[in-house]
């Protein structure tokens, strides 16, 4: 089976999966290293698919402490209190 | 004796008229022409106003020069409020200018128009300072008010389009005092002190005085300065800022700028299984033509090859179907519904599911011959029919040759 490979972003994954699908199309591969490449676009799909369902990234807010700048929560009811 | 004259000091004669003139004329409005503008290093301005007839002296002080968006210039028609003033010292008077307007254009207009030109001349417009947003970027910062319409917009499209997503929100005036060194510290906290992808500074709608920081030279320049592209939202659709024209992208609304940075996982996920799809096509494609070949080659006893070599062939199209089925089962939790549409379509292209649909496979039994054609079979013959979930021998009534040809369903 192919070697599970990581995908430092979403934009090679998209990359590689694309790759592989002009590698089957091209005709020039055996059957066994079609199912390899097959099996090598299920996982990237499977990987994509979980970074992107178990993620829930916080919002921050860069606030002062300390004469330092730095990031902290940010609480969506802080929004609430006037309009611009 | 004749009675002496009255006669005053020449201090007292001008206090006189200090006084007569500055309570005459302590509030009045004066329309005139500017000549030899003056803008003083200690910050006061002196120039005088004319009209064909005459001229008068004017001086506007630092604090009331500060509040002028725009740059008053010789030739200029303007509308003055102030007061007159006597300076002794030199027995002169000058008007002491409190407002300054422009005639037949507004204040800020004028402004606008001045630092279009001059950013202009200086090429600040140009396609060529433009940088291209990053189609995936995963941390995006906002300068804009915390309290605003603004990061609400944002903040809801954005977790709409992609929970995955972090949000940095720099805190800034928008409006009123501060508010441009505000804004232009927060593009430069960005720059410096974090790793975002992608800058967008915006607020809502208001009147062009509200969103005048954006017009301003400073808050420009720190948009033109900014190494991270930069999307400018500001107000509606209609407000262009100056900020909106010099920024990599200018979006009509904050919401519209959350549409533009924020990529959507939906879309995203859509291209996946777009490749995917594409993949299992091709692949169960290859695999049938690989077992026709297997099949043809059993046809032909002739051709003896080692068995070996057939059953690796065929162990690889069982792996195939195996995948099929085992990709069917993947829980692909929030986009189940959509995903195992596409999944059972990947299901329907693997041979058993063609059996599932209730097409079967006909043998010649014992010999296990797969039956292609009617011609193979005879009366009394018996056959092995294989269903999805199993298989039955019948024995052959009656026989019934259509001329139909590709025909391969057995009966």
């Amino acid at each position: 089976m192919a070697a599970k490979k990581q995908y430092k972003d979403f934009e090679s994954a998209l990359k590689r999966l694309e790759e592989i699908t002009e590698l089957m199309e091209s005709g020039d591969v055996s059957l066994e290293a079609s199912i390899d490449l097959y099996t090598e676009g299920l996982d990237i799909a499977k990987y994509c698919n979980k970074k992107l369902t178990e993620a829930e990234k916080k919002i921050k807010i860069i606030k002062e402490k300390g004469g330092l700048l730095v990031e902290q929560e940010f609480g969506e009811s802080e929004t609430k209190s006037e309009t611009n | 004796m004749p009675e002496q004259p009255q006669t005053y000091t020449v201090s007292t004669l001008t206090k006189m008229i200090k006084t007569a003139l500055e309570e005459s004329f302590f509030d009045v409005w004066v329309e005139g022409e500017i000549s030899n503008y003056h803008h003083h290093s200690s910050g006061h301005r002196y120039f005088s106003l004319k009209d064909d007839k005459a001229v008068l002296r004017c001086a506007m002080w630092r604090p009331q020069g500060e509040t002028l968006k725009f740059t008053p210039k010789d030739g200029q028609l303007v509308l003055i409020r102030g007061n007159i003033s006597v300076y002794e010292k030199r027995g002169d008077y000058q008007l002491i200018c409190h407002q300054l307007v422009p005639v037949g254009i507004g204040p800020l207009e004028l402004a606008y128009r001045q630092l279009f030109e001059k950013l202009s001349a200086e090429g600040l417009f140009a396609a060529e300072h433009k940088q291209p947003l990053p189609e995936f970027a995963s941390r995006i910062g906002i300068v804009t008010s915390p309290t605003g319409a603004a990061i609400r917009d944002i903040i809801q499209i954005s977790r709409r389009r992609n929970p995955a997503i972090e949000l940095v929100i720099y805190p800034a005036v928008v409006q009123g005092k501060g508010a441009e060194d505000s804004i232009a510290a927060g593009i430069e906290y960005f720059n410096q002190m974090s790793d975002v992808h992608i800058i967008i500074i915006g607020r809502g709608g208001g009147s062009l005085e509200d969103l005048w920081a954006f017009n301003t030279e400073k808050v420009v320049r720190a948009v033109l300065a900014s190494k991270i592209p930069l999307i400018s939202a500001v107000g509606h659709e209609i407000d262009i800022t100056l900020s909106d024209l010099v920024a990599d992208m200018r979006a009509p609304t904050p919401s519209a700028a959350a549409e533009l940075a924020v990529w959507s996982k939906e879309d995203f996920l859509a291209q996946v299984y777009h490749q995917i799809v594409r993949q299992a096509t091709l692949l169960e494609k290859q695999a049938r033509l690989s077992k026709e070949a297997i099949l043809a080659l059993l046809a032909r006893p002739a051709l003896m090859r080692p068995l070996e070599l057939v059953y690796e062939r065929q162990q690889a199209v069982d792996n195939f179907l195996r995948l099929l089925n085992n990709a069917g089962k993947n829980n692909f939790d929030k986009y189940k519904n959509r995903l195992s549409l596409n999944l059972s379509r990947l299901e329907t292209l693997s041979p058993l599911a063609v059996l599932a649909r209730g097409y079967s496979v006909s043998r010649i039994w014992p010999s296990q011959k797969l039956i292609k054609s009617v011609s193979m079979v005879t009366t009394g013959k018996k056959l092995e029919t294989t269903f999805a979930d199993g298989s039955a021998v019948s024995t052959v009534e009656s026989i019934k040759k259509e001329k139909r040809r590709g025909s391969q369903k057995a009966v």
